[in-house]
């Protein structure tokens, strides 16, 4: 299973919404899709899911054309493109119902697809009294019910509450195991981090980076710590002669930001003898996210998301 | 994943279409307006109408002449916003991404708004022939042919319906364009063709005509001209034969520009 863009390109008038997009996802994975506003996320989403036309290029999936056979090329996909809205006098049994009849497939996964998204209690009030993100639960089971290999997302999160999101996410890792390839368009870079496998990153309507995270972590990795410990520490000078240290900057009586030098083999090393030092360490993390520093180099002074 | 048919996704669109119209009441409202006319009409063909010279053929026009405000109020209750509503409505986000050809989509839907109409559009037709056959004792040949014709022109309407609802974003701006073009534009049309003297063979509401034309005895001439004072007008009556072609042609040209333009036209 995969999707692919081969010179993919959208254009409105003189503006390119997307230019050449070259890009080849395949395997059981989850893939984000970052850029900044007007970058080209979602109108590559649209392009796969037969929402937009190409100006030129082929969006492919398990090697059928979305424009020219659309009914193979979106066989086993799964949709969630921005909030969809639902015909509001039909209930969400009745909207999965549909959604099975159209692609010829059981409904036995009905309420189970809506137990996950913690609808069933919904399932026969009419949608039209729906708030936005039960709107995005709904939309999320309707690309779930039918058991497809591949599903698309576009900012899947949006509209949710913090446990909603949490809730959601833990769904999408969930079917990663499952052996699904999901291709998921987000702001919100922890979130990518959180779930996703391998990142693709777009600005102004061209690819810039396609890696694992791991592989983005290990390039972008930022080269501060902030450490906290339990108790209060006065002898700053232990800390900075241990190997690797840099320099140290006192945040307050328990907590610093340690500057370091080298990857995360050293960032190891350095809490291992501050442990063996007798420092007890509340917590040690990064002072930001490899993937948020990828982000801002290469997509630079332009507007972030 | 096994696929389904053009013919049985079409199927299934136009049954949750028809349940849409069922629970958002629209059916039940147009057939409320329905059956409400229904009783005024038998109340005042009653009340001042006198059947005793009239053939039966007279006394259904008297049905027949509101059937056509009908079927326009039933283009507009089931088609109105049929495809617009997909796009200002962002239900075309659940809809369009499924594995389904976009005319699967525009003809489900037509189905069930044609389904919907000719409940409505029956129940009428259905009471002015128990009235009068009620009144009269028999129903003729011609009367049938009118219901015919309503149901003609009741498909043609439609699919310019759907024309109109495919061209628009907004649910509102659709239906509310149609309902100016259907009650007035055709109309003013119609008054202006006739003072100029030249046939108005491109307007559906003329074609409409035929309804009410093929109940009189004899079939009403082609070209009537009325002088009065300095002015000159000419009136039309629409053959039965054009009156087809024109309904026939609107249907055709409208459900192929609407199937082009949904097929082609793209939710950004």
């Amino acid at each position: 299973m995969y999707i692919e863009a081969v010179n993919l390109t959208k254009k409105y008038g003189n503006f390119y919404a997307l230019r050449n997009l070259n890009l080849r996802v395949e395997g059981a994975k989850c893939v984000g899709y970052l850029g900044p506003n007007g970058a080209g996320k979602t109108t590559t989403l649209k392009l796969f899911t037969n929402l937009l036309r190409p100006t030129s290029g082929d969006a492919i999936i398990n090697g059928y054309n979305v424009k020219k056979n659309v009914k193979k090329a979106l066989a086993d996909v799964g949709t969630l493109i921005e909030t969809p809205n639902f015909y509001p006098h039909l209930t969400p049994m009745e909207i999965l119902s549909m959604a099975c009849e159209l692609r010829g497939t059981s409904k036995r996964d009905i309420k189970d697809s809506l137990k996950k998204v913690r609808l069933y209690e919904w399932r026969n009030k009419k949608v039209g009294k729906f708030s936005k993100g039960m709107l995005q639960r709904l939309a999320l089971a309707s690309a779930l019910v039918t058991n497809p290999e591949i599903l698309i997302l576009d900012e899947p999160t949006t509209g949710m509450d913090p446990q909603g999101m949490r809730e959601i996410r833990d769904i999408i890792k969930e079917l990663k195991k499952g052996g699904l390839l999901i291709f998921m368009s987000s702001h919100l870079l922890p979130e990518v981090t959180y779930v996703c496998d391998e990142v693709a990153m777009i600005n102004r309507g061209r690819l810039i980076l396609y890696d694992s995270i791991e592989n983005v972590t290990s390039k972008f990795s930022s080269d501060i710590i902030v450490v906290e410990f339990l108790h209060p520490v006065n002898n700053i000078e232990r800390i900075e002669s241990i190997e690797g240290v840099r320099a140290i900057e006192v945040l307050s009586s328990s907590k610093m930001r340690i500057a370091f030098k080298g990857g995360p083999e050293t960032q190891y090393s350095i809490l291992q003898s501050l442990i063996k030092r007798g420092y007890k360490v509340v917590s040690f993390q990064s002072e930001s996210l490899a993937l948020e520093e990828a982000y801002l180099k290469l997509i630079g002074g332009d507007n972030i998301e | 994943m096994s696929e389904k048919s053009s013919a049985a996704q079409l199927i299934t669109i136009a049954k949750y279409q028809f349940l849409n119209y069922i629970r958002s009441k629209r059916l039940f409202l147009l057939l409320g307006i329905t059956g409400a006319m229904s009783v005024i009409f038998l109340i005042v063909i009653w009340q001042y109408v006198n059947p005793e010279h009239m053939s039966s053929n007279e006394f259904i026009s008297n049905w027949a002449s509101f059937s056509t405000f009908l079927v326009v109020l039933s283009a507009l209750f089931f088609g109105g916003d049929a495809i617009s509503s997909e796009y200002g409505n962002k239900t075309g986000y659940f809809l369009f991404p499924n594995p389904i050809k976009r005319w699967t989509i525009l003809w489900g839907k037509f189905l069930a708004s044609l389904l919907a109409s000719l409940i409505v559009v029956g129940l009428y037709w259905g009471i002015a022939f128990g009235d009068t056959f009620f009144v009269k004792g028999t129903i003729e040949i011609e009367a049938y042919k009118s219901f015919a014709l309503t149901l003609l022109y009741l498909l043609s309407l439609l699919a310019l319906t759907y024309m109109f609802s495919s061209f628009f974003k907004s649910s509102a701006v659709s239906i509310t364009i149609t309902a100016i073009l259907y009650f007035f534009v055709f109309n003013v049309v119609n008054s202006i063709a006739m003072l100029t003297g030249i046939e108005p063979l491109f307007s559906i509401t003329y074609a409409g005509g035929v309804i009410e034309n093929v109940l009189r005895n004899p079939y009403p001439t082609h070209m009537e001209t009325l002088q009065a004072g300095g002015m000159k007008m000419t009136i039309f009556n629409v053959q039965l034969l054009t009156g087809m072609e024109i309904m026939l042609a609107y249907f055709i040209i409208s459900t192929a520009i609407a199937t082009i333009v949904i097929t082609y036209r793209e939710l950004k």
